[in-house]
């Protein structure tokens, strides 16, 4: 969970104007690796909103309702995991290492468990029984007295390693419809060391260990700003419950503090913008990906006894698959956490089967809608719900029948404590539904019928850019165009527009600008943007 | 190849705020002053201090804030006279990679000004963007990036109070603010309400219950460790991965506030050294030397809330707990299905028992028909060595006489 803002760079600094100009700009396809200017060209300095906060809330205020429900006393209310139980119950486990179940209706508390290390993932078994991910292990927890406490705390997965460096941090349990379960391993971060004592084999490629315990402020350029040093890090597990056997998945995260399945049983994995991601991401892994973090590669079978951070870009580049969605850094997402299937029921309307995302630094909710094409997985965000109840630091989601629950944490970062619930309390506000790439442009869908003055490309504004894949954190927004499409077509019932642009360009960001256009009941839209991100054209 | 562990100092719980930084005495310089406050003069500079100012001019008293990870001003409060001159060297030290300010209010605005800041930011502002408001005296002319350092020259309001500061980069100054005290006194910090809650919190594990089992990193052992805090003053620390009791020790369980408040590289605090550490896993099967693959474990049930840790050795399944004895620990081992002797090795920072065992050189022979279940006392030599004084004292080197079990 790398929950930072960026380092801010000279250009940052001065707040320097985006520059929204297309004249500068290539129109030749970006390079995966696209090269970076020397100083940064393009900030990602926020863009100014459609509304401000307090129209933003009110605006909000008409779609949804935001509740607070408080932690457990006396107990540092940082929630690591949140999950939902068969009886409807809400577990959550906390910073310090409690388990608390909480009965909704009765607003009470219960301690389950207590003491574990920095649980950030929790799944409850067909017997009742609770999977816990801590730093050191998976756990599960079961009470074999009826006593309401947890009195068996077996290790069910503990070999992968740990080198005591506070960013190895460990995510999931997650569940395949197979029944598999799936875990994500953090890297350890060049802002500490390691511990003189490490659990698992240490990986003598790369930096020596004994510079590990040198001077640190000078050697830790070495060591790779995230690194693996131990087995699995920077891996997603598979384990399989019933023999307890566990197999490297996948490769290449830094940071995967999300990990969850669509509808159709796709493992998808969130990361945050750092080394090697220009701007967060979201996965669609398949076992044996590699998703571009080079510094876990070292762990794989095939793997020499090459240093990753010795490798040509351009050889990794052709190694990994590229993430399926970029949340734009400061304009969409700093920090996305854990994404959940929005219900297909009434109150959430045309957003069923979607996925919804937290962020950590700003209060914001984000959809993802994903679909393949040729083999290759993409999609879009959306901004959902942003409102100042959420309060930032939203970590963890997960729904209780029409109910969004979601717990805040900051840890070390920007972020939140406590437990609240989102409800959608209107008819759907007007928004992007769902964007589609076609042959030609994009098939943007919306929630309610659109204005037919909406086929008028002057009203559409797409800024494409796109973000380089290289060892330094974060990336500039690069070969940025301004965009608009050549013609606009709508669907009979006035839900689609179909645009066709005059050419599309693989690996870029096309985000849409929405604000101008209107539904045919004259409601604005509300979070008017949308971000598409284009692997493979169809 | 691991590093020797090298068994360092463990001091006492110290929950130690510095709030030093009491104003020097300097009081005929505090009278003629330059600018009013509103004007600050802002120095990005890699040396602090502040350069000498010219002669003549009042010499500002320099005061360090460091800005540190888990979101916090070091030191959280300090005292200032009314109307001097301060030169702040600002460090931003932390270790998360953070960009933070520093922002002086007027008594009682930080909440508004954070509460504002959140506002401007979810408005698109940039992330390092002051907010304007009244409230603010003086700041950071932008965001100190992390390993960087900036002066501010700051004239002391004349007004008395309690004048927030406050980092309001987003998200921060819910927690990342503390408080200079002008012509106010301090109160105790366990009773100061102008400093962050978190500062305040003791971070003793379990909060003193006994027993509490806590998994947190923890002084010479390794990453995967479990704390036990044993019922009377007797604790332990349990290395997972290594399947063995590390080191035990009397009095205050372990403080993990630094962990918990910090980025998560800090160790737990043990509330004192240990007075046993062990070298080696105890116990040999068929006297087969054992190493690090050997060892898998399989986690702990509590029985009356006593952790009974469960491993394998190999292929044998191995149960063991520890229970206070006295001044010492007894640990009990339950090694089901075995079959063949077991030979416990002793080390020599303790004194060893063995009710079922026979000494032998090094330790104790388990023989097979009692290996099944058997315990080991282990008690401080000193301790030891005071009790047995009054008789005869026997030999250092051989285990204690299994007639000092309770």
């Amino acid at each position: 969970m790398q929950i930072r803002f960026p380092l801010y760079s000279a250009a940052v600094l001065t707040l320097a104007p985006i520059a929204l100009h297309a004249e500068a700009v290539s129109t030749a396809p970006a390079a995966t690796s696209a090269k970076v200017p020397a100083t940064g060209a393009t900030s990602s300095t926020p863009e100014k909103p459609f509304y401000s906060a307090s129209e933003r809330d009110s605006q909000m205020g008409r779609f949804y309702k935001v509740t607070q429900v408080k932690a457990p006393a006396g107990i540092d209310s940082q929630v690591g995991a949140l999950s939902v139980l068969k009886d409807g119950r809400i577990v959550a486990a906390f910073h310090r290492g409690e388990v608390g179940i909480l009965n909704p209706e009765k607003e009470q508390w219960s301690i389950f468990a207590e003491g574990l290390h920095e649980p950030l993932g929790i799944l409850e078994e067909a017997d009742g029984s609770l999977l816990v991910m801590q730093r050191p292990e998976l756990t599960r927890l079961r009470d074999t007295t009826g006593s309401g406490k947890a009195d068996s705390y077996e290790s069910v997965l503990n070999d992968f390693g740990m080198t005591g460096n506070y960013h190895e941090f460990a995510f999931g349990p997650v569940r395949a419809p197979s029944g598999k379960l799936y875990v994500g391993l953090n890297l350890a971060s060049s802002g500490d060391t390691v511990h003189e004592e490490v659990r698992g084999k240490w990986l003598p490629v790369g930096l020596d260990r004994k510079e590990f315990y040198g001077d640190w402020k000078k050697n830790s350029k070495e060591a790779g700003r995230m690194y693996s040093r131990v087995p699995w890090r920077g891996w997603i597990l598979e384990l399989d419950p019933l023999t307890g056997k566990s197999t490297p998945f996948a490769s290449g995260f830094r940071s995967p503090d999300g990990l969850g399945f669509d509808a159709e049983g796709h493992l998808v994995v969130s990361d945050n913008q750092g080394d090697w991601r220009g701007s967060s991401e979201l996965h669609v892994v398949k076992k044996g990906g590699f998703y571009g973090h080079p510094a876990s590669l070292p762990w794989r079978e095939d793997w020499g006894k090459v240093a990753p951070l010795d490798v040509p870009v351009e050889t990794l580049d052709k190694l990994r698959t590229p993430a399926a969605v970029w949340f734009p850094h400061l304009s969409y997402a700093n920090s996305p956490t854990q994404m959940v299937l929005i219900p297909k029921t009434p109150a959430w309307g045309p957003y069923g089967g979607q996925f919804v995302i937290g962020e950590m630094n700003v209060p914001k909710l984000l959809r993802v809608t994903l679909e393949e094409v040729d083999g290759v997985w993409q999609g879009a965000c959306y901004p959902f719900v942003e409102t100042s109840d959420l309060q930032a630091g939203l970590h963890r989601l997960v729904f209780r029948g029409d109910q969004l629950w979601f717990g805040r944490t900051h840890l070390t970062w920007a972020g939140g404590d406590n437990i609240g619930v989102v409800e959608s309390v209107g008819p759907a506000p007007m928004d992007a539904l769902a964007i589609n790439l076609t042959k030609t442009g994009f098939k943007v869908r919306f929630t309610r019928p659109l204005d037919s003055s909406s086929v008028d490309p002057t009203l559409w504004k797409i800024r494409r850019y796109t973000y380089a894949y290289h060892k330094e954190y974060g990336s500039p927004e690069l070969e940025q165009e301004i965009l608009a499409p050549t013609a606009v077509v709508l669907s009979e019932d006035g839900f689609t527009a179909d645009l066709t642009l005059s050419e599309l360009h693989e690996n870029f960001v096309y985000d849409f600008y929405l604000e101008k256009l209107r539904a045919a009941d004259g409601e604005k839209p509300l979070n008017a943007r949308a971000a598409y991100t284009l692997r493979r054209k169809r | 190849m691991p590093t020797p562990r090298v068994l360092g100092s463990i001091v006492g719980i110290l929950v130690a705020v510095p709030f030093g930084l009491v104003a020097a005495p300097d009081p005929g310089q505090a009278a003629s002053q330059p600018p009013s406050n509103e004007k600050v003069v802002v120095q990005k500079s890699e040396q602090a201090p502040a350069k000498s100012p010219s002669k003549g001019a009042p010499k500002p008293k320099n005061v360090s804030l460091r800005m540190a990870e888990g979101l916090r001003f070091d030191p959280p409060r300090f005292e200032a006279k009314p109307g001097e001159l301060l030169a702040f060297n600002l460090e931003n030290v932390d270790i998360s990679h953070q960009p933070h300010n520093f922002v002086i209010v007027q008594p009682g605005m930080v909440e508004e000004v954070v509460k504002l800041s959140m506002e401007m930011a979810a408005s698109g502002a940039s992330p390092g963007a002051l907010p304007k408001h009244p409230g603010i005296i003086a700041s950071s002319a932008d965001v100190i990036n992390p390993e960087s350092k900036a002066v501010l020259q700051f004239k002391v309001p004349e007004t008395a109070g309690v004048y927030g500061y406050v980092c309001t980069v987003p998200g921060h100054g819910v927690v990342m603010y503390g408080a200079m005290y002008v012509g106010v006194p301090m109160p105790l910090l366990s009773k100061d309400t102008n400093i962050p809650q978190v500062t305040l919190e003791k971070g003793l594990a379990g909060g003193g219950k006994r027993p509490f089992v806590q998994r947190l990193f923890m002084p010479n052992s390794g990453p995967a460790s479990i704390g036990v805090a044993l019922p009377g003053t007797q604790n332990y620390c349990f290395d997972s991965a290594e399947c063995r009791v590390r080191y035990a020790w009397s009095g205050l369980f372990m403080d993990g506030s630094q962990y918990w408040r910090g980025s998560g590289k800090e160790l737990a605090e043990l509330g004192d050294a240990p007075w046993w550490t062990s070298e080696a896993f105890p116990l040999r099967f068929k006297d087969r030397e054992l190493k690090a693959a050997d060892f898998k474990f399989l986690g702990y049930s509590l029985k009356g809330e006593f952790p009974e840790f469960h491993f394998k050795v190999g292929p044998q399944e191995v149960f063991e707990s520890v229970q206070p004895s006295g001044n010492g620990i007894l640990l009990k081992f339950r090694l089901p299905g075995i079959s063949s002797n077991v030979v416990v090795r002793m080390d020599s920072s303790a004194y060893w028992s063995c009710p079922e065992g026979v000494v032998v050189k090094g330790g104790f022979r388990i023989p097979a028909a009692k290996a099944g279940e058997f315990s080991v006392l282990i008690q401080p030599k000193e301790a030891f060595e005071t009790a047995v004084s009054k008789t005869s004292a026997p030999s250092a080197s051989r285990p204690a006489p299994s007639s000092s079990n309770p």
